[in-house]
């Protein structure tokens, strides 16, 4: 059966959103550009057998797939079409074996951004993009790619991935957003979007982000003597 | 000083500004973005309400007063600050709108109220 998140899927855009208005690759940083790493590893952790620590040159060099999926942002933007190429997370599962029990994996980008998504879900750790390597606001080295989930699970900057046997709130549900399990029947809206709780939830979302930003303003502005302290 | 006898911030001369034109102040930490369209003048935080980017330089269409963030393509109606489109052509009403700030002319000058809603002024 098709999936959400495949180009296969119907209705392949979640009912509200539009298509973005760009031809460009939207790439939205509201986490920031990530940081540049000069030795970066990719790395499992947590309940696993076999912990990892790969260095880029290694990691590339997993056995990869190549997959077209369709990316949908919370803001409410589709940009269809994304082929990704990136190791499988069933390949990294194979290479670090998870203890019995484990039902989660922690992904964890820069900047204390996370996701936690469940063991078995297709995810994909990409590093190419329309068959060139990301760029490092698009999440390089690595990013992962959620089919099926709205973009802010797709973790740019992946530092590691932790294998957890109990649910763990990830960035999103900790810090950012306070909209409830939409109570949508699926069979009617298969995407499973209250649009009112979304919109609600973003406006409250970005009016705290815009506060914060204003307060970091005029803190060092103060710092640097420009206004009084 | 207001008529409540608070203190105002003088900006600029009203003929300082011209049709159409953009003029982007700080005052007390907090950015004032003037505009003139139609002969009236607005008062705006050029902060565009999707991720804090400053849009004072953002395309802007002076007949229409619509100004458009140069970074994800959001629009706001600069008179009135609602966002019509979000960003990348997602619906406006994902965002707060930008703040508008109180302003008053007098003797041909642009003045900043300091009983703003918002902010510190």
């Amino acid at each position: 059966m098709a999936k959400r998140g495949y180009p296969d899927h119907q209705p392949r855009i979640p009912p509200g959103w539009r298509l973005a208005t760009v031809e460009k690759w939207p790439i939205n940083t509201m986490h920031g550009p990530g940081l540049r790493p000069t030795d970066w590893h990719f790395k499992t952790s947590g309940q696993v057998r076999k912990p990892l620590s790969l260095p880029y040159d290694e990691f590339v060099q997993l056995p990869h797939i190549t997959k077209k999926f369709d990316h949908h942002c919370i803001d409410g933007w589709s940009y269809l079409g994304n082929e990704w190429t990136g190791v499988d997370m069933n390949t990294i599962i194979e290479m670090t074996r998870p203890n019995e029990g484990v039902k989660y994996v922690h992904v964890e980008g820069e900047n204390e951004y996370s996701a936690t998504l469940p063991l078995g879900q297709e995810l994909m750790l990409a590093f190419k993009r329309n068959g060139e390597a990301l760029p490092r606001a698009g999440g390089w080295p690595v990013r992962l790619v959620a089919p099926g989930e709205f973009g802010y699970k797709s973790v740019k900057w992946v530092q590691e991935v932790r294998f957890i046997t109990e649910w763990e709130e990830d960035f999103w549900n900790k810090k950012l957003i306070g909209w409830g399990e939409p109570p949508i029947d699926p069979a009617l809206n298969p995407w499973n979007v209250n649009n009112e709780e979304r919109k609600a939830g973003l406006r409250k979302l970005f009016t705290h982000l815009l506060e914060e930003k204003r307060r970091e303003k005029l803190e060092r502005m103060r710092k640097s003597g420009e206004i009084p302290a | 000083m207001n008529e409540a006898g608070r203190p105002s911030f003088s900006l600029c001369r009203t003929s300082e500004l011209q049709e159409g034109e953009r003029r982007k102040f700080v005052v007390n930490g907090n950015e004032v973005l003037l505009v003139k369209i139609d002969g009236e003048i607005f008062a705006v935080e050029p902060m565009c309400t999707h991720d804090g980017t400053d849009i004072s330089r953002g395309k802007f269409d002076p007949v229409s007063g619509i100004i458009e963030c140069q970074k994800h393509f959001a629009r706001f109606d600069i008179r009135t600050g609602i966002p019509l489109v979000g960003p990348f052509g997602a619906d406006g009403d994902t965002q707060p709108p930008l703040r508008l700030y109180k302003i008053r002319i007098e003797n041909d000058h642009v003045h900043l109220e300091a009983n703003q809603e918002w902010g510190v002024i």
